[in-house]
This record gives structure tokens, C-alpha cells and sequence, in this order.
């Protein structure tokens, strides 16, 4: 092995750009600032700055059974503030949850952006040993993201998500609390984010591309909810590019491309139903609320 | 008294006095016994049970030494060296081992001697209830009257001693030993040496004796747990010192806390790196007890010990001003802490394995025995060149045991066009595919299919992972389909 760790010419480029962008050893970004810019200058405005650090986010599927859809944007949330802070993360599992939408995978998540070594997971039975650990992870100063997935009902929602905003004030960094099912009792979450899956875009091969994600905000503390629209790029949300847009899926060029190598004959498949959905891409507008305006905090 | 089954035959294995008294012994049929006494109870022996007993009789006689050996099935060989003087020299021992061992309902024989062996065999066939040999005691004067059994030879051994006439220890003495060895063994002279103490035999320990260990006797029993808590904090303190002399940190710990009756409750912790911090060890300590809810003090705890079984080097250390370092001792103060309390397993990192089947490719290791530094460097942004959209093709989400579904495709190897989950219908928009995972051939497990893995998109947008179970036409003739992962 190199002595570069196992990434080898990959590690090295890193290294080499990280010493560029101003040494490794260099303050991580992001220590000491309220807000956590996602990169979406309108989404950044309407959230006052960026999501909060130092505080709880909820995210839940629009319907039960999206616990992938809420994984792939609550990895997004975690990936981006874990690059920023340069800690690892914290992820808590319940039994149930890994049990209705799958476990966590380790190859999986390093595709993701959290490679090995950059996650801890936590597997615990009870909703209450999951907000117990949510709460110490918390509190930790060694973390960047604290991500935890509760499949059951909280006990009591409204104590317990306010015990964890306060965790989350004493250690400085990022909550994320991940519902498979949309939970309507209060929370003291600073945003509530109902994510929904959207049709991905294609990539220049006829390969699946970037994944697409529809997020309603339906809570926020520092300005108007709204609903976005999302491409997945490099682990991170992303906005659409108008490259994305012009390059729907063709109506009728979906085919399957074979890995394997051998002439294969391509199948034809379905036209998306959603197809036109394509073409009117919402990012950066809010669909509905009021104009934004800074509320007295 | 209970009873075994032996050579065909229910025979008493083991009895109370007051059946000794009747005249009745050990192997002995159950028949001829009930002959003589038709009123007698028997029970069936259970060795393990007897193991059990000995073992929690083992831990609570760690008050007196830790170096301990069993002498199954019914003895226990205390190496008291330089550990009597703490109970009031070897008669005050004695005389509390034995009033303490009544109290939990055993009758016991104790015998203390220059050797384990004669103290056994004292204890067992001298017939008094306590026997101390002094120090530099004529230990074959002491064994001459004892019989040959004492010293624990073969049954076919004594049977043939017993024909020459040889029935107590002391017929042995003045012998000469060539024809003996010649005719009965090396193991006769060997065992009859060892006890009168001509030679040495190694002392088998229970468990090997810790090289720190902290101990506090209490004149007043405690019972709440903060004050055992302040007693953990009060040794760590006194092993802190010890460890830091050696330069050596705690890898792991465990706290015996003896109750009165007799008991021991043990807890031991963890901790991923070597700690030397008393503070730190309270704490794990505190964890631990919090998961078994509270301890069971009895009438009260009346001994507390602290040992450190396993140490790892620690360099004495300086508080300085990295921050990165700080974290990192933060993270792994958190990772023990959660460790004692849900237990290491629980707590995991996941590791890469050199497997193409994508359930083996993982493996998660407990999080403490992982000792890789976090390399803040890995998190960086990876530098694909813009615009270039390749997905992952691993699911965050793996289901433990892939789900099978119902899959239409429109040809046999081709991707499938729907497919129906958990009750619900997908319509498949898009596919990518197939990567074809072949089962390791290498392993004598039987067939297992080869895979064809898709990346799906559906029409709603969900992403799955889904395989089909054997090539068709060459493996199966109809293949199933399962979900195995989900994307988003």
C-alpha cells in the first residue's frame, strides 16, 4: 500500500488540491458560522443564510416507503457539512428502520461521499436508546453531522427533538433527524423538509445520472417555506443546469446499456409518465408562501 | 444426597452428613441404599450446577488473594503469600474464610500449609474443620497418618498399594524409591514430593492474576451506586499513578464488587484507546451501570476492586492547543462511552472486504478495535470533472436479505419493465445494467445463481437496485427477481 493511504493517485490529488486551496492544516470552514451554505444561492436566501448549524433538521418521506428517498437527501445535507467541517459522522439506525428500508451499506455510503473512516454507526433497538445516542452525538465537539433514523413513533416528539436542538447548540454541529413515514406531531426541528423522488437526469451515455429529488419545506424558522426541485451530483444537491434541462430523457431512447460487454439487444422500455415534468424544473423558486421576509428572532 | 447414573445403575454420588451418617456412601447402588433407608430423598447430581456453585465460591474468595486455583470438582487453593496479614495473620483467614463460607450455606474444610498439595489433603482428610501447618512445619511428619487417597492417585494405583499393605502416607517414608517408581509409576514419588514439599509444582490460576489492581475494604457496606461510582473514582485515582509510572494506559477494566453475602457483581469496560484519566473511568463505569438499570447490593458491598487486565503504552501527556486533536480525543471519548453502554457491537465503523457479492463486500467491525486515525483529507470533494454524471452504483441501503419481487421484462435477460414490491406496482423508466455477479465457484456451499444487477428508475423517480437469480436458458428457466438495495 502507498504510503498515502489506500486511495493512492486519488488520495495524492486530494492531498495536492487540499494544499492548494490553502493547506490541510488550515482552520476547517464553516467552525464558528451560523449557517451552512448549500450552494443554491435561492434556496440559501430563503433558509437566511444556508441550513443552520448548531441545530435539528427533520427530514421525512412525503409517503411511507421512501426511506431510500429520505437516506439519499439526508445524505446530501451530511456529506455537504461533513466536507465543510472536515469530521467524521454520526449515524444512529433503528433496528426497524434498517429492517423495512435496509440497512446502511458501507460501499454504498462511500459513493456517497462518506468513505470509510468518516463514519461511525450506531445500531440500537429502541426509539429512545436512538435519541440517547442522537443527544451524546450531539453534544460531541469531535463530530460534524449527527444523522439518525427513527422508524417508530417518537414518545414524546416535541420534548425530545428540543432536547436534541439543545445537544446540538452545546456541540456546534449539524442534527439531522431522518422519518421514514411522515410524522405529524410537533417538532422543534429548525426546518422540516417532506422530500419526494423526482425523475433523475440522464447522462450523456444514456446512464441513469444524477438521481432527482422533490423537497418541501414545510417548516423554517428564518424565513418562508417553498418547495425545490433537486439533481444528487457528487453526493451534494445540486441545482438543475440548463444542460440538465435540454437533456431530458428522449421519449423513446431509454435503453438499457450492458456492462457486461456483450452485444446485447436493447430493450425498449417504457416512456416516462412524468416525462414533461422534465422540462419545468422549480429550483430556486418558492411555490408557495409569502415573499420572504426576516422575522424577528 | 443425589444420585448418577453409573454402570448401569442409579448410584449416590454425593452425600450430606446426616446420610453419611446412616452408613451409606458414595457409589453406592440407589437400590441397595433405599433397601437399607426406604425414606431417603435423593436428587440427580448435576456437575455443572457444582461447577457453578465452586465458581461463585472461587469469586467470592477473591477477597482474600487474587491468585486463585480451582481444585475441581470440590476444592479451592488460595495462594495466600503476603496476604495474610491483612486478615489477621493466617488463623484470622482461616477462621473469617470459614465462617463466611458457612454463612452462604456450605460446610467447609480448610487447611492452610507450605504446599497446595498438603493443604488439600489436610483439609479433605486430616478431619478437623481448620488445620494450619506453621511455617517451616514438618510437612511429612504432618502426612504420614493420612491416607494414601490423599494424594489423589488413580483408583487401580491404591487398589494395588493397598494389596502390599501400603495405606497410609507414612508407610511410604524410608522406602526405597527405585523399586517403587519401578513398580508403581514415577507419578507416586512424584505426587507423594510434591506434597511433603521436596519439589515444586507450578500453581495453576484461575485466571491470570492482573498486573494493576486497586482494592478498597470497607468497615461500613455500601449499597448506592453514586457511592460505588466515588469508590471507582477513589481507585482509578491510586491505578492512574501506578499506570503512569510504567507509562501504560488502560485498555480495559474490571470493577468485582463483593457483597456480604458472598456475591460478586463484576462489570468490565472497554475503551478504544489507552486511558489513564480517573474522571474518564467513572464515567464508563456509570454508563455500564446505567444499562443493567442499578445494582443488587444486597445487604451491601463491602469490598470494591479495580484491575486493569489489559494496558496498552501512553506516553505522559501535555495539554496543548490543537484543536483536530481535541476532536479526535472528544470522538473517542464518545465512542467508548457509547460502547459501555450499548455494548461494542453496537457501535461500528464499516470496513471494505475484497468480495464481489455486495452482502460480503462490508463488514462491520466494532468501531473501539479499530485503531486507524480519521483522515480529514478523505472528506474532500472528489474531483470529477464538471458535468460528468456518473451515479453510484451502490446503494446506500442494502436489505440484509434481498426481497423478492414479481418482475416483467420483455425479454429473458433483458431488464425488466415492471415489477411489483411490497404490493405496490413500479413502472420502470429507466435502467442500467446488467453488472453480473458471479457466486464464488471456490465454495463448497452448493448452487448459488449468478446475479444480473440493475440500477432502475422508475417513473416516479424512486431508484432500485434489483437482481435477477440465474442466467436463463444455462441455470434456471425462470429466474427470480429480488430487490436488493435502494438508491433514493
Amino acid at each position: 500500500m502507498s504510503p498515502f493511504g489506500s486511495a493512492g493517485l486519488e488520495g495524492l490529488r486530494r492531498r495536492i488540491a487540499a494544499i492548494e486551496a490553502g493547506g490541510a492544516g488550515r482552520p476547517a470552514e464553516g467552525v464558528g458560522l451560523r449557517w451552512m451554505p448549500l450552494g443554491l444561492p435561492a434556496l440559501d436566501q430563503a433558509l437566511g443564510g444556508g441550513l443552520a448549524w448548531e441545530s435539528l433538521h427533520e427530514v421525512a418521506g412525503q409517503a411511507a416507503g421512501l426511506e431510500g428517498t429520505v437516506t439519499a437527501f439526508g445524505l446530501a445535507l451530511a456529506v455537504r457539512a461533513a466536507r465543510m467541517r472536515r469530521r467524521p459522522v454520526l449515524v444512529v439506525q433503528q433496528d426497524l428502520a434498517g429492517l423495512e428500508g435496509g440497512r446502511l451499506y458501507g460501499p454504498g455510503l462511500a459513493e456517497a461521499g462518506l468513505p470509510e473512516g468518516a463514519v461511525i454507526l450506531v445500531q440500537v433497538r429502541r426509539a429512545e436508546e436512538a435519541l440517547l445516542v442522537m443527544e451524546e452525538g450531539l453534544k460531541c465537539t469531535g463530530l460534524s453531522v449527527v444523522m439518525g433514523e427513527i422508524a417508530s413513533r417518537l414518545p414524546d416528539a416535541l420534548t425530545a427533538t428540543r432536547r436534541l436542538s439543545l445537544a446540538a447548540q452545546a456541540g456546534g454541529g449539524l442534527g439531522l433527524l431522518l422519518r421514514p413515514k411522515p410524522d405529524p406531531a410537533p417538532c422543534a426541528a429548525q426546518t422540516r423538509w417532506r422530500v419526494a423522488p423526482a425523475p433523475g437526469r440522464p447522462d450523456a451515455w444514456g446512464g441513469l445520472g444524477a438521481a432527482g429529488l422533490a423537497a418541501d419545506l414545510v417548516r423554517n424558522h428564518s424565513g418562508p417555506p417553498g418547495r425545490w426541485q433537486f439533481v444528487l451530483r457528487d453526493g451534494c444537491l445540486a441545482q438543475e443546469t440548463e444542460a440538465d434541462r435540454t437533456e431530458g430523457w428522449p421519449a423513446h431512447d431509454r435503453t438499457a446499456h450492458d456492462q457486461t460487454g456483450h452485444d446485447h439487444p436493447a430493450a425498449p422500455l417504457h416512456a416516462p409518465a412524468g416525462g414533461t415534468a422534465l422540462s419545468q424544473p422549480v429550483a430556486g423558486a418558492a411555490v408557495h408562501g409569502p415573499p420572504r421576509t426576516r422575522r424577528a428572532r | 444426597m443425589t444420585v448418577a447414573p453409573e454402570k448401569g445403575a442409579l448410584r449416590l454420588a454425593a452425600l450430606n452428613r446426616p446420610a453419611a451418617r446412616l452408613g451409606l456412601s458414595a457409589g453406592l447402588p440407589l437400590a441397595d441404599a433405599r433397601a437399607r433407608h426406604p425414606d431417603i430423598d435423593v436428587a440427580e447430581h448435576a456437575p455443572e450446577a457444582d461447577a457453578r456453585a465452586l465458581a461463585a465460591l472461587a469469586d467470592a474468595c477473591e477477597r482474600y488473594t487474587p491468585l486463585l486455583g480451582l481444585d475441581a470438582p470440590d476444592g479451592l487453593l488460595l495462594d495466600i503469600s503476603g496476604c495474610a496479614h491483612l486478615f489477621g495473620g493466617e488463623a484470622g483467614l482461616l477462621r473469617d474464610l470459614l465462617a463466611r463460607t458457612a454463612a452462604t450455606g456450605f460446610s467447609a474444610r480448610g487447611a492452610i500449609a507450605g504446599t497446595p498439595e498438603a493443604a488439600a489433603a489436610l483439609a479433605r482428610f486430616s478431619g478437623r474443620r481448620g488445620t494450619i501447618v506453621p511455617a517451616g512445619g514438618d510437612l511429612a511428619h504432618l502426612l504420614a497418618p493420612l491416607p494414601l487417597a490423599a494424594l489423589r492417585l488413580p483408583p487401580a494405583l491404591l487398589a494395588a498399594l493397598s494389596r502390599l499393605g501400603f495405606l497410609h502416607m507414612g508407610d511410604l517414608a524410608g522406602k526405597p524409591r527405585a523399586p517403587l517408581a519401578a513398580r508403581f509409576g514415577a507419578e507416586l514419588l512424584d505426587r507423594l514430593d510434591a506434597a511433603t514439599g521436596v519439589r515444586r509444582n507450578a500453581f495453576v490460576h484461575r485466571e491470570p492474576p492482573p498486573r494493576f489492581s486497586a482494592e478498597k475494604p470497607l468497615a461500613d457496606p455500601v449499597e448506592r451506586v453514586e457511592d460505588v461510582l466515588g469508590l471507582v473514582l477513589h481507585l482509578s485515582g491510586t491505578l492512574a499513578a501506578a499506570l503512569e509510572r510504567h507509562g501504560l494506559g488502560a485498555r480495559r477494566m474490571d470493577l468485582a464488587l463483593f457483597r456480604v453475602d458472598g456475591t460478586v457483581t463484576r462489570l468490565s469496560v472497554g475503551s478504544g484507546r489507552p486511558v489513564r484519566d480517573p474522571a474518564f473511568m467513572r464515567r464508563l463505569f456509570a454508563e455500564k451501570v446505567a444499562t443493567i438499570g442499578s445494582l443488587d447490593p444486597g445487604f451491601g458491598f463491602d469490598l470494591v476492586r479495580l484491575s486493569v487486565p489489559l494496558t496498552e503504552p501512553l506516553a505522559p501527556s501535555q495539554e496543548d492547543f490543537d484543536t483536530a486533536r481535541e476532536a479526535d480525543l472528544a470522538l473517542a471519548a464518545l465512542v467508548d462511552r457509547l460502547a459501555a453502554r450499548l455494548g461494542p457491537g453496537q457501535v461500528l465503523v464499516p470496513l471494505a472486504v475484497d468480495a464481489h457479492v455486495p452482502e460480503e463486500a462490508c463488514r462491520l467491525a466494532p468501531a473501539q478495535s479499530v485503531r486507524r486515525a480519521f483522515d480529514p483529507v478523505r472528506l474532500a470533494a472528489p474531483l470529477l470533472p464538471e458535468g460528468d454524471m456518473v451515479g453510484p452504483s451502490r446503494p446506500p441501503r442494502l436489505f440484509a436479505r434481498p426481497e423478492p419481487v414479481e418482475a416483467v421484462a420483455e425479454v429473458p435477460d433483458g431488464p425488466p419493465t415492471r415489477f411489483r414490491w411490497r404490493r405496490l406496482v413500479h413502472h420502470v423508466a429507466a435502467a442500467e445494467g446488467p453488472e453480473r455477479i458471479a457466486a464464488p465457484w471456490w465454495r463448497e456451499e452448493g448452487f448459488s445463481p449468478t446475479r444480473d444487477y440493475f440500477r432502475i428508475e422508475t417513473t416516479e423517480g424512486r431508484r432500485f437496485w434489483l437482481f435477477r437469480a440465474g442466467l436463463f436458458g444455462t441455470e434456471v428457466q425462470h429466474p427470480a427477481w429480488y430487490v436488493h438495495g435502494l438508491f433514493g
